[in-house]
């Protein structure tokens, strides 16, 4: 599809979310640019292809389609649940429990509505400049998605999960989703973003996340992505981080066509940190990404990258760690590893640390390594008795281990580990 | 229970085994001797079932059945354990994960029932304390980072596990500190049964102080080329491979 296709789609869906003025300023910058392709640098390893050549319809929500939702959310978790099918919020569906007014949890629609002040300081405040013909569609037509509020002070104990929900049976579709989170000063939330497949048909997410954490503020965002084989996902996360604050992002690439994360995480406040950690596991043509940024612009701040991959069938993945170091962020600790595990000769694994420096007093490190199954030591635990595929499951197992360790949420952990068990051979 | 017939192994062309004989019964403890490079780990690592060596000719039989047909598993279910000189490092693999499958794995192999969690850490600290596996190792990576010494005791700590009925030790002794010696030694010779066979790969009469041999082999450039007594161990201790190489200078193409 065109630009303009894309733009005919996104509008004709009931957009109630962004201001004029910005609807106008991505447009405007739509207009002048071309859809990502292979000779946009950030682009080049991204096959879009079979992304943008589709033909999407918009996407017609079917609320009654289903009536349960225990099949696709992780389960065991005492937790809030905000549930979105193509876009689209299910209130019925989801489960809001206000603990004592001091969060805030809904949709984007409701929440422009009943605080439009927090809205309107938050909202598209995280991009200064427009990033791509994708963000800025998804500005000027932003549908709906998840709205959170973390009050002053408050330390939410539930974990949220915003379950989002492709569902393209009889065309293939399209949506787009905008969730916009704030954390006020000191406190703390546990998010988890799923994002699954209701059936098998084609569909494309075109999502942003904005996150704001206030001073002193802690987040832990999650994102599990297990669609179908057909989906098409571009996910474009900021994170902009104030003083003494902390962000842990994990992301865990199960299944879908193209998946494509774009992480950004400012920190702009002195000591603020990030640590971002990320196991994909592409198989058969599936194409999983990670383009992560992380912005040091004030002092004393600490970032760690970890990304483990496990690629397989036919698969691409691209990880692409810039850690840019700003002139004032003196005394800044970054660090960054991406290892990737090769099964087979067909596969393509694109590994690029970057590493931007314009601090004089800073320490940082990276490394990426890329390798297949270690044959003497696969014929080491044969030689025991295990068999091939048993011994195999154990080392990939164990390569994947130090990236699900670092999830904190157990049952979620949990969740990853057996499907993790299941997904090879 | 091992029969080798003639076999002749090479690797990138190059020949390394020249025709083996050798015939191991039940009971029996065999020990192979001869100089750097002759090819005594490549004979191990063929039993065992490793790859990347290309059988020219000859033939492996264990308990009847040929053994070059067997997987590397089958081949370790079917009793036959190899401690290697160099013990492969898998990082992020613990002991107790590793050890419960190859367990479990053996056990299925033989029509017996899974054990239960308890039952499995009481043989894993039966063994443990068999060769004094210091506790620490436990919740470690397979190998990772042990010590020489460490990675030697680990083996023969498998070993006691799977209770094999050919047990290879391939210099189990090298790097070993002389209490630690006595201590793997008495361990495999706890192992012996009448109904088992060892097959000792050292460098030193030391070790065959301890797990005294039926048999000694010498092995020169790819061949046996002189089987005796535990005394010919003692002689080669004495006057080293010099005059063993002389005497097969004409087999040296
Ligand atoms: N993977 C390999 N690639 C190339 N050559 C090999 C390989 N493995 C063994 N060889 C060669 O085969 C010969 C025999 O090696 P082997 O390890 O069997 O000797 P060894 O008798 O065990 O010696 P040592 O006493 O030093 O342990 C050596 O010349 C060695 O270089
Ligand atoms: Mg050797």
């Amino acid at each position: 599809m065109t630009k303009q296709n894309f733009i005919e789609l996104f509008s004709a869906s009931d957009s109630n979310i962004s201001e004029t003025k910005d609807r106008e300023k991505s447009l405007e910058y739509i207009k002048t640019h071309e859809l990502p392709n292979k000779t946009d640098e950030n682009w080049r390893n991204t096959d879009l292809r079979t992304l943008v050549e589709q033909i999407y319809f918009s996407a017609h929500t079917k609320k009654n389609r289903i009536t349960s939702i225990n099949e696709l959310k992780i389960n065991g978790l005492n937790d809030n649940c905000l549930v979105f099918i193509n876009g689209s919020f299910q209130k019925e569906l989801s489960k809001i429990e206000n603990e004592k007014n001091n969060i805030f949890l809904g949709s984007l629609a409701e929440g422009k509505k009943m605080y439009p002040d927090i809205f309107n300081k938050y909202f598209n405040q995280s991009e200064k400049e427009i990033e791509t013909v994708f963000t800025a569609l998804n500005t000027a037509y932003a549908q709906n998605g998840a709205f959170i509020y973390v009050s002053e002070n408050f330390k939410s104990q539930k974990p949220i999960q915003i379950l989002n929900i492709s569902d393209s049976e009889s065309q293939s579709t399209a949506y787009q989703i905008r969730n916009l989170i704030i954390l006020a000063k000191n406190s703390e939330v546990n998010v988890i973003t799923v994002s699954k497949s209701l059936s098998d048909g084609i569909s494309f997410c075109n999502s942003q996340n904005e996150i704001f954490l206030e001073a002193n503020s802690i987040l832990n965002f999650n994102i599990f992505q297990e669609e179908n084989i057909e989906t098409r996902s571009l996910n474009n996360t900021r994170l902009k981080q104030s003083e003494n604050t902390q962000s842990t992002v994990n992301i865990a690439s199960l299944s879908g066509a193209i998946l494509r994360n774009d992480i950004k995480i400012y920190l702009s406040g002195e000591n603020a940190r990030t640590e971002i950690n990320g196991i994909y596991l592409p198989t058969n043509e599936q194409q999983f990404d990670n383009y992560i940024l992380i912005k040091h612009e004030k002092s004393h701040g600490k970032s760690r990258q970890l990304f483990k991959g496990i690629i397989a069938g036919q698969a691409r993945s691209v990880f692409s760690g810039r850690v840019l170091v700003d002139k004032n962020a003196q005394k800044t600790d970054a660090g960054q590893l991406n290892k990737n595990l090769l099964l087979t000769d067909y596969v393509k694994a694109y590994s690029r640390p970057q590493l931007e420096i314009y601090a004089d007093d800073v320490q940082c490190s990276h490394g990426s390594s890329t390798g297949q199954i270690d044959k003497e030591a696969l014929f080491y635990l044969q030689s025991r008795g295990i068999g091939e595929k048993q011994a195999k499951i154990l080392m990939l197992n164990a390569f994947a281990k130090e990236v699900i360790d670092k999830i904190s949420i157990p049952e979620y952990k949990n969740y990853i580990e057996n499907l993790f068990e299941n997904k090879y051979f | 229970m091992l029969k080798i017939k003639n076999l002749r192994a090479e690797i990138e062309g190059k020949e390394i085994l020249k025709g083996i004989n050798l015939e191991i019964n039940a009971g029996e403890v065999h020990a192979i001797m001869g100089p750097n490079g002759s090819g005594k780990s490549t004979l191990a690592s063929i039993i065992a079932g490793r790859d990347i060596y290309t059988i020219t000719e000859g033939c492996i039989e264990f308990e009847g059945k040929n053994l070059l047909d067997l997987s590397v598993e089958d081949r370790s279910r079917a009793g036959i354990f190899l401690a290697f000189q160099y013990p492969v490092e898998i990082p992020g693999v613990s002991i107790t994960n590793f050890m419960r499958a190859a367990v479990d794995e053996h056990r299925k192999f033989q029509g017996l029932e899974t054990l239960t969690a308890s039952q499995f850490l009481k043989l894993m600290k039966e063994k443990k304390e068999l060769v004094e596996m210091e506790a620490k190792l436990e919740g470690r990576a397979v190998n990772e980072g042990f010590s020489g010494g460490e990675k030697k005791k680990n083996e023969v700590f498998q070993m006691a596990m799977l209770d094999p009925k050919l047990k290879i030790l391939d210099e189990t002794d090298s790097g070993l500190d002389i209490d630690a010696l006595r201590i793997v030694a008495d361990g495999v010779n706890k192992l012996k049964t009448t109904k088992n066979a060892s097959l000792v790969i050292t460098h030193y009469q030391r070790l065959l102080d301890y797990i005294v041999p039926d048999v000694v082999h010498v092995l020169y450039n790819g061949k046996i080329v002189k089987t005796g007594t535990k005394e010919l161990a003692m002689e080669l201790e004495e006057r080293g491979y010099d005059w063993i190489k002389k005497d097969n200078y004409t087999l040296i193409d």
